[in-house]
C-alpha cells in the first residue's frame, strides 16, 4: 500500500514529480537576479499577498521572509476560502486599481488570470528557482493539500481502523462516515485510479449517509469529537485537533492523493519584483518550511519538511497542469454528486 | 398657508426626488450591476459581449426548481413558526396583563445578539444525533435506545431558523401593537363584543399591515440566509438555493465564482420581491383602515389573561430558556474545552480558560472592535433616517415614484449580502471619488443597503398608522414641513425608530457575509476575526468569540432597550 513506485512519481503531477529534484537543493542561494529585484522591490511600496490562510497564521511566515530580506514590505490580505483570489484581481485590474501581487491558492484560478495576460511569466532558475517545482513559467509550488483517512481513537476499534478510501463505503460506517462537500480529493485520486472507479467510489459514500462539510477542519473537529467515526480528510487540517488532544488519528490513501498549491506573481501589482522574490523565498526549504511552521500545509518537495516525510515512499495520485480541462471537468461532476446526492432522492 | 394637501404636494415634489439619489446610489446601482453580469459570458462587469445563456440554463434545467421547492419548505416553516412565536409574544407583551411584560420585552431582544451562524453552532452541540447534550441526556434519563433529536435535518434547520428569526418578528409586531388605538377596541366593548370579538375583529384586522410586512419579509429573508443552511443543512446533505449561490461564490470548477448564473438566479429573486412588494403596497393602500394613532388621547386596555397569566409567563420564560439559554450555555461551555468533544461530566474535567485568553490578548481585536462599533453606529443612524423619510413619502405624501421607492427600499432584501458586497465592489472600484474601497465605509454601505429592507418595512408600518390630522393640525399652527417632521411624525415614530436603530446596530455587528467578501488590509471587523478561527478549525476559540460578542451585544441592547422604554413613555405622555 505505501511502497514508492516509479509509476506513481511519472504519474503524480508537478509537486510529486519535483521531490527527488528539490530535495537535493541547498536550502538558500541568492542570485545576482534576485539581489537585483529584491533591490528594486525594496523601492516599491509593500507586496500585497493574498491568500485563504489567516493573518495569524501568515505573521510569522512575513517575519522569517523580512528577516531574510528587511527591505521588502509586506501587507497580507486574507482572501478567505483562497476561491475568489483570481476574480478580486480580474476586478481590480478591469478598475484600474491595483491587485495583490501575490497570490498562493489553486492552480485553475492562476490559468484564468494567464489567459487574461495578467500574470508574469518568467524562467525562475535565475532566482534560484528549482525547474521542478515550476511546471509552467507563471507557476511555482509553494504547498500541497494531501488527502487522508481519519478515525476517531475511542470509536473505532483496531480492527475496523480504514485501511483504505474504499472502506469508507462499508455500510458499518452508515451515517458515521464524513467527507469534505467538495472533491479535490476524489478528483486527485481519479488520476491513477480511474475515473469510473472514484465515481463510483463518491455515490457509495453519499450513500452511505456520509456527512458533509464545508471545511476539512471542521470535519476533522467532529471526527474528533465523536459525532462521526470516519472519515476522508486532509493532512493539514486533521493536525489541528490532533496536536490540541483530541483522539484523532490518521492514514495514508493508496494511492495518496495530492493537489498542489501554487504560487504566482500578478504583473499589474503594485510590487510585482517584490512579489516575485517572495515567490522564489517560498520556494527554498527556508521559505517552504516558515510557511509549513505558519500554516500546517508544507511542500512536500522539500526534503525534511514534515509533509515530504507524509509523501516518502507512496504512491501519489494528481493530475498534472496540462490536464486541467479533465480536472475542472472531474471536479464539476464529483463535486455535484457530494452536494446533490440526498437532496437529489 | 398651505393645508395638509399643500404640504403634501410640496413635499410629495421634493422628497422623492431628493429620497431617489441614495436609494438609486445604494440599491439601483449594485442591484443593476448583479442582473447585467447575468448577461455578460464570464459574469465580469467589464468583459466583452453579452449572452441570455446563463439565465437560459438557470431557469430551464430542473435543478433550481427542484431547489426552490426545497427552500420553499425551510422558508415556509421558519416563517410560520417565526410569524407566530414573534406575534404571539408581541400581543402578550404590549396588550395583555402578563405579569414582567417588561423584562419579557428586554429577553425577547436577547436571541438578536447571537449571530444565527453560533446559534446553529449551539444546537448542533445540543442536538446533534451522537454528541448532542440534549440527546445524551435524554437517552440516559429516559433510557431511549435512540437519539430522539437529530438537528441535521430540515426540521432541524426549519426551528433554529425560525428561533433566529422570533426577535425580528417581535420587533416588528411589538410598535404596532403598542400603537393601536385604545377607543377602536374601547367602542367594540361598548357595543357587546367580547374580548376574543375584540382580537379577532379589531386587533388582528388592524395589525394587518404590520403581519404582512413581518410575513414578506421573514419568507424572503429566510430565502435567501445562507447562516444556518450553510451550517446545518451541507453536513445533512440538504441543498437551498442560498447554499447554491454560496457554492457558485465559493466551488466553482473553475476556480472562478460563476457571477453569470449567480445573477441569473438574483434576477429571479428581484422578481419574486417586485411581485411581494407590489401585493405589499396594495394593502397599504388600504391604509386608512389601519390609521389608529390620532390626536385624541387613548390609553390601552391590557387584554386579561385570567387564569392562564401565569402559565403564559412561565411559558414565555420556559420559551426563553430553551431558545436563548440554552445554546448559549453550550457555545460558553465549548469556550472553555480545548477542542470540540461532546458536553458531558469528561468534558468538564478538562475546561481551561485558554481560549478566553488568547482570545483577549489578541491585538487584532481592539481594532476590530472599533470598525465594528463605528460601522454599526453609522449604518444604523443613516438606514433609520432613510427609511423614516422613505416610509413618510411612499405612505404618507404618496408621492409620484413612491411605488418605485418604496420597491427599491425593499429590493435588498433579495440578495443575500455577500452579492451586494460583489456589487459593490466594482461600484467602489470604478467610482473614484469616494475612495472607500479596503475600509470600514465600504461594509458600512453595505450594510446600509441590506438592512434598508427591514427598516423600511417597519417604518411603513408605523407612518401607516399615524393619522395625518396630527401633521394636518401641525401645519394649521404654521409648522414648515421640517418642523412637523421632526416635532409630529419622527417623535411619534420614536419607538419604530429606536427598533429599527437597535436592529441594524445589533445586526451589523454580528454581520459576517458582506464584511469577509469586502475584507482589505485594515477594515477587519469581530466575526471576521471570528470566522478566521471558525476557518482554522478551532470551534472552541470560536465559541469563546461567541460568547464575548454575545455579553457585549446583550449589554448594547439593554441600553438600546432602555431608551426605547423612555421614548414610548415619551410618546405615551405627549
Amino acid at each position: 500500500m505505501t511502497e514508492f513506485t516509479r509509476r506513481g512519481v511519472m504519474q503524480g503531477g508537478a509537486l510529486a514529480g519535483a521531490s527527488l529534484a528539490f530535495g537535493a537543493r541547498p536550502a538558500f542561494a541568492q542570485s545576482k537576479e534576485l539581489q537585483e529585484l529584491a533591490a528594486a522591490a525594496a523601492k516599491k511600496p509593500p507586496v500585497v499577498w493574498s491568500e485563504s490562510s489567516s493573518d495569524e497564521q501568515m505573521k510569522p511566515v512575513i517575519d522569517a521572509f523580512n528577516k531574510r530580506y528587511p527591505d521588502i514590505k509586506v501587507l497580507f490580505i486574507r482572501n478567505t476560502g483562497g476561491n475568489t483570489l483570481a476574480a478580486r484581481v480580474v476586478q481590480e485590474s478591469q478598475a484600474g486599481t491595483s491587485p495583490a501581487s501575490l497570490l498562493t491558492g489553486d492552480h485553475q484560478q492562476f490559468e484564468i488570470l494567464r489567459q487574461r495576460g495578467l500574470v508574469v511569466e518568467r524562467d525562475w532558475k535565475p532566482l534560484g528557482v528549482d525547474a521542478a517545482i515550476t511546471p509552467k513559467p507563471h507557476l511555482i509550488a509553494t504547498s500541497a493539500a494531501i488527502a487522508v483517512l481519519v478515525w476517531n481513537k475511542n470509536k473505532v476499534k483496531d480492527a475496523d481502523i480504514p485501511r483504505n478510501y474504499m472502506d469508507l463505503v462499508d455500510p458499518k460506517w452508515s451515517g458515521k462516515v464524513g467527507s469534505w462537500v467538495r472533491a479535490p480529493n476524489m478528483v486527485s485520486l481519479a488520476k491513477v485510479e480511474g475515473e469510473a472507479k472514484i465515481r463510483d467510489f463518491t455515490q457509495k459514500l453519499v450513500a452511505n449517509k456520509a456527512r458533509m462539510y464545508d471545511s476539512t477542519y471542521q470535519l476533522a473537529q467532529e471526527i474528533g469529537s465523536g459525532e462521526i467515526d470516519v472519515g476522508l480528510g486532509l493532512y493539514h487540517t486533521t493536525l489541528v485537533p490532533l496536536n490540541q488532544g483530541a483522539p484523532l488519528a490518521w492514514g495514508a490513501t493508496d494511492p495518496l492523493g495530492v493537489a498542489t498549491i501554487f504560487s504566482a506573481v500578478v504583473s499589474k501589482g503594485a510590487n510585482p519584483e517584490g512579489a516575485q522574490v517572495m515567490a522564489a523565498w517560498l520556494g527554498t526549504a527556508e521559505g517552504a518550511n516558515a510557511y509549513e511552521a505558519g500554516t500546517g500545509r508544507g511542500n512536500p518537495a522539500v526534503a525534511g519538511s514534515k509533509t515530504a516525510e507524509v509523501v516518502k515512499g507512496r504512491r501519489t495520485s494528481e493530475f498534472t497542469i496540462d490536464e486541467t480541462p479533465t480536472y475542472i471537468r472531474l471536479l464539476a461532476e464529483y463535486n455535484k454528486i457530494l452536494s446533490d446526492g440526498r437532496t437529489r432522492k | 398657508m398651505p393645508g395638509i394637501d399643500g404640504l403634501r404636494q410640496r413635499a410629495g415634489r421634493y422628497l422623492p426626488a431628493l429620497l431617489f439619489a441614495p436609494l438609486l446610489w445604494l440599491v439601483f446601482v449594485p442591484v443593476a450591476i448583479l442582473i447585467v453580469s447575468a448577461f455578460k459570458p464570464t459574469g465580469f462587469l467589464f468583459d466583452p459581449g453579452y449572452t441570455a445563456d446563463h439565465v437560459r440554463d438557470v431557469w430551464l434545467t430542473g435543478e433550481i426548481w427542484r431547489l426552490i421547492w426545497q427552500s420553499l419548505i425551510f422558508a415556509a416553516g421558519s416563517s410560520v413558526l417565526a410569524l407566530f412565536a414573534g406575534g404571539f409574544l408581541a400581543w402578550l407583551t404590549e396588550r395583555t396583563d402578563v405579569p414582567g411584560a417588561g423584562a419579557m420585552r428586554a429577553a425577547m431582544l436577547l436571541p438578536m445578539a447571537m449571530p444565527p451562524f453560533l446559534l446553529a453552532i449551539g444546537w448542533i452541540m445540543l442536538a446533534s444525533p451522537r454528541t448532542g447534550a440534549l440527546n445524551a441526556a435524554a437517552m440516559n434519563w429516559f433510557g431511549l435506545s435512540f437519539a430522539p433529536f437529530n438537528i441535521y435535518s430540515m426540521g432541524g434547520m426549519i426551528f433554529v431558523e425560525a428561533l433566529a428569526l422570533t426577535p425580528s418578528a417581535y420587533l416588528i409586531m411589538a410598535p404596532a401593537f403598542r400603537m393601536i388605538d385604545a377607543n377602536l377596541e374601547e367602542a367594540a366593548l361598548m357595543a357587546g363584543a367580547s374580548r376574543w370579538q375584540v382580537l379577532t375583529r379589531i386587533i388582528l384586522p388592524v395589525m394587518t399591515p404590520a403581519i404582512a410586512g413581518t410575513a414578506i419579509y421573514l419568507v424572503v429573508i429566510s430565502l435567501v440566509v445562507f447562516d444556518v443552511p450553510g451550517t446545518i443543512g451541507i453536513p445533512a446533505g440538504i441543498k437551498l438555493l442560498a447554499t447554491h449561490v454560496y457554492d457558485l461564490l465559493n466551488h466553482a470548477p473553475t476556480g472562478l465564482p460563476d457571477y453569470g448564473p449567480i445573477g441569473a438566479i438574483a434576477m429571479g429573486m428581484m422578481l419574486t420581491l417586485v411581485v411581494l412588494s407590489l401585493v405589499y403596497q396594495r394593502m397599504m393602500k388600504r391604509a386608512g383602515r389601519f390609521v389608529t394613532v390620532t390626536g385624541k388621547a387613548s390609553r390601552a386596555r391590557a387584554f386579561p389573561l385570567g387564569g392562564a397569566r401565569k402559565l403564559l409567563a412561565w411559558g414565555v420564560w420556559l420559551f426563553l430558556a430553551v431558545t436563548v439559554a440554552a445554546p448559549l450555555l453550550a457555545l460558553a461551555w465549548t469556550s472553555l474545552l480545548p477542542w470540540q468533544m461532546p458536553l458531558n461530566a469528561e468534558s468538564f474535567a478538562q475546561f481551561t480558560l485558554a481560549n478566553h485568553g488568547l482570545f483577549l490578548r489578541d491585538p487584532a481585536l481592539l481594532k476590530a472592535i472599533w470598525h465594528s462599533l463605528v460601522i454599526a453606529v453609522v449604518a444604523s443612524t443613516f438606514t433609520a433616517v432613510l427609511a423614516l423619510l422613505t416610509s413618510w413619502a411612499v405612505v404618507r405624501a404618496k408621492a409620484p415614484g413612491a411605488a418605485l421607492m418604496d420597491i427599491l427600499a425593499f429590493l435588498p432584501l433579495a440578495f443575500p449580502g455577500v452579492l451586494i458586497a460583489t456589487a459593490l465592489i466594482y461600484v467602489y472600484l470604478t467610482v473614484k471619488p469616494f475612495p472607500v474601497y479596503g475600509t470600514i465605509w465600504i461594509i458600512t454601505i453595505a450594510h446600509a443597503t441590506v438592512y434598508l429592507s427591514y427598516a423600511s418595512r417597519v417604518t411603513n408600518a408605523s407612518v401607516a398608522q399615524m393619522h395625518p390630522e396630527l401633521e394636518e393640525a401641525a401645519r394649521m399652527n404654521g409648522a414648515s414641513w421640517l418642523r412637523t417632521m421632526f416635532r409630529i411624525v419622527a417623535p411619534l415614530a420614536l419607538p419604530a425608530l429606536v427598533a429599527v436603530w437597535i436592529w441594524i446596530f445589533a445586526h451589523s455587528l454580528r454581520e459576517l457575509g458582506a464584511a469577509l467578501i469586502l475584507q482589505g488590509a485594515d477594515n477587519k471587523t469581530v466575526p471576521t476575526l471570528l470566522f478566521a478561527y471558525w476557518t482554522q478549525g478551532q470551534p472552541t476559540k470560536t465559541a469563546a468569540v461567541g460568547v464575548w460578542m454575545v455579553i457585549v451585544l446583550v449589554a448594547l441592547i439593554a441600553i438600546g432597550q432602555g431608551v426605547q422604554r423612555w421614548a414610548s413613555q415619551r410618546q405615551a405622555e405627549s
